[in-house]
């Protein structure tokens, strides 16, 4: 059973035709087209196709990658900075991993069709954990999301506000189930968020003691990027002051070369 | 365009919709994803809502994050299973892992969004050297148990993989050059300028690069049939 219905023959357009412009730029479907541009614009819809799971598997440790960072509104910089973002980036693999096996597990009928349709990474992931005989078809890890009780309840209501007006399938997510456990049910989030207050307004008192001196560490990180502008300002006018010496030795050689 | 688009029969518009983690958002132009009476010929866009929900990234939520990540994440994979085979998974996260220290400093619309995540992947990718160990495409033949049939429900699913695989390892045919501006432009949603700049190429060159590619695809579609 094809899943490309391109068994309609016809030309290609050559190089420069405009109806590929409309394609790279996701304006032509491929009902649209027709002739050699249809199994075009089909495989740009399958590229484009909607997210499988195993395509979203590593969130978990994405958002553990980001907690790591300290980026999560909990204060998280004091824990050690390497082995999060390893232990992230190994169960991003096996999280992967485990989605591929089950999607090409249940394979089914319709992959006859597709001899040769798989990458060799996913291949080889299949080989791998469908050869292994307790091989599990579905990934066991259930997100959890963050604690909306906790002090991501701040971020969570800031997104929810956003989020709230759109009326999408907003509260089924996993943080906002969350928000709505926390708050009572999800009527009640709108009046729970009203009440947290936000991270940086918490503390009821000033500090009594200010930190004096100079940190003890160095900043950890240094910046990795390059600067996207120009300087803003240019040197005008002359330098204000001299070079400080003058050339005291000899010249060692003579001139090579005359005019 | 979204709503307008006809329910087809395909596998491609009936969606793997059991799969799909619910995204919170639906707006933008490209709307649909997961949605099975949406299908998108485009990837998720975030649209209009990108900005905020960026800020409430840069502030500390989780749940903006992991918009973000869920909406860039599955296209970034797809132009890695090109680019980087074997090694999508873990370009995809090193690139993540950099992208969050960068967060608060990132500052730009969507369209900057994305072109600062593939450029850090494709950077990423070519540190690693593997951008250039490109396997040929094996045999789904020789999966075991990979073709015996199973319940419905899971065929459905497993086709709307195959029918995206299918398209990678067409694109994945190409010359290399033909293959990234393609997926730069249909997967990350850039510009002839943009895709430009991050492939160190003129507009012009990208614009024939993905001309040829498109066109080299057809032909080799056509000529094979329905088989790919």
């Amino acid at each position: 059973m094809p899943i490309f219905s391109w068994s309609a023959r016809g030309d290609v357009p050559p190089v420069g035709d405009p109806a590929f412009d409309g394609l790279l730029a996701g304006n032509l479907l491929p009902e649209d087209t027709a002739g050699g541009l249809r199994p075009v614009a089909e495989v740009i819809a399958a590229l484009n196709a909607p997210p499988v799971t195993s395509e979203l598997a590593a969130e978990a440790s994405a958002l553990r990658a980001f907690r790591a960072a300290g980026r999560s509104g909990e204060p998280a910089r004091s824990r050690p900075r390497r082995h999060p973002l390893l232990t992230s980036l190994l169960s991003a693999k096996l999280a992967a991993a485990a989605a591929a096996a089950a999607a090409v597990g249940l394979g089914g009928a319709a992959a006859a069709a597709y001899v040769g349709a798989l990458p060799a990474p996913a291949q080889k992931v299949a080989h791998d954990i469908l050869g292994a005989p307790s091989a599990h078809p579905t990934p066991s890890a259930t997100p959890v999301g963050p604690d909306a009780t906790g002090p991501a309840a701040f971020g969570l209501c800031t997104a929810f506000a956003h989020l709230k007006a759109h009326g999408s399938a907003a509260e089924q997510a996993v943080a906002f189930r969350n928000l709505a456990t926390a708050a009572g049910g999800a009527a009640e989030v709108t009046a729970f968020c009203a009440k947290v207050a936000h991270p940086g307004t918490t503390p009821s008192a000033e500090p009594t003691t200010h930190p004096t001196g100079k940190p003890s560490t160095l900043p950890s990180q240094v910046p990795t990027g390059r600067p996207s502008g120009k300087p803003t300002t240019h040197p005008t006018g002359r330098p204000s002051t001299l070079p400080s010496q003058v050339p005291t030795g000899r010249p060692s050689g003579k001139p090579t070369a005359t005019r | 365009m979204g709503s307008d688009l006809p329910a087809k029969g395909s596998a491609l518009a009936r969606g793997a919709v059991d799969a799909v983690v619910l995204l919170p958002l639906s707006g933008g132009r490209r709307i649909g994803c997961g949605r099975p009476d949406l299908a998108p010929i485009l990837a998720c866009v975030i649209g209009e809502e990108f900005g905020p929900v960026l800020a409430a990234a840069q502030d500390g939520s989780e749940a903006a994050f992991a918009v973000l990540w869920r909406d860039v994440n599955p296209v970034l994979l797809r132009y890695l299973r090109v680019t980087a085979p074997g090694a999508a998974e873990d370009i995809a996260a090193e690139t993540w892992v950099q992208v969050v220290r960068g967060l608060p400093g990132f500052r730009g619309d969507e369209r900057a969004w994305r072109a600062w995540l593939f450029t850090a992947a494709r950077r990423r990718a070519a540190d690693e050297g593997r951008r250039h160990s490109r396997h040929p495409v094996a045999s789904l033949a020789e999966v075991p148990g990979a073709l015996e049939p199973r319940t419905e429900d899971a065929a459905g699913l497993a086709m709307e993989n195959l029918a995206t695989a299918a398209a990678i390892a067409a694109v994945s045919e190409l010359p290399p050059l033909q293959a990234e501006v393609i997926l730069l432009r249909v997967l990350a949603g850039l510009d002839t300028e943009a895709v430009a700049r991050i492939v160190g190429r003129s507009q012009g060159a990208v614009r024939v690069a993905a001309h040829r590619g498109l066109r080299r695809l057809g032909q080799t579609l056509t000529r094979t049939g329905v088989t790919l």
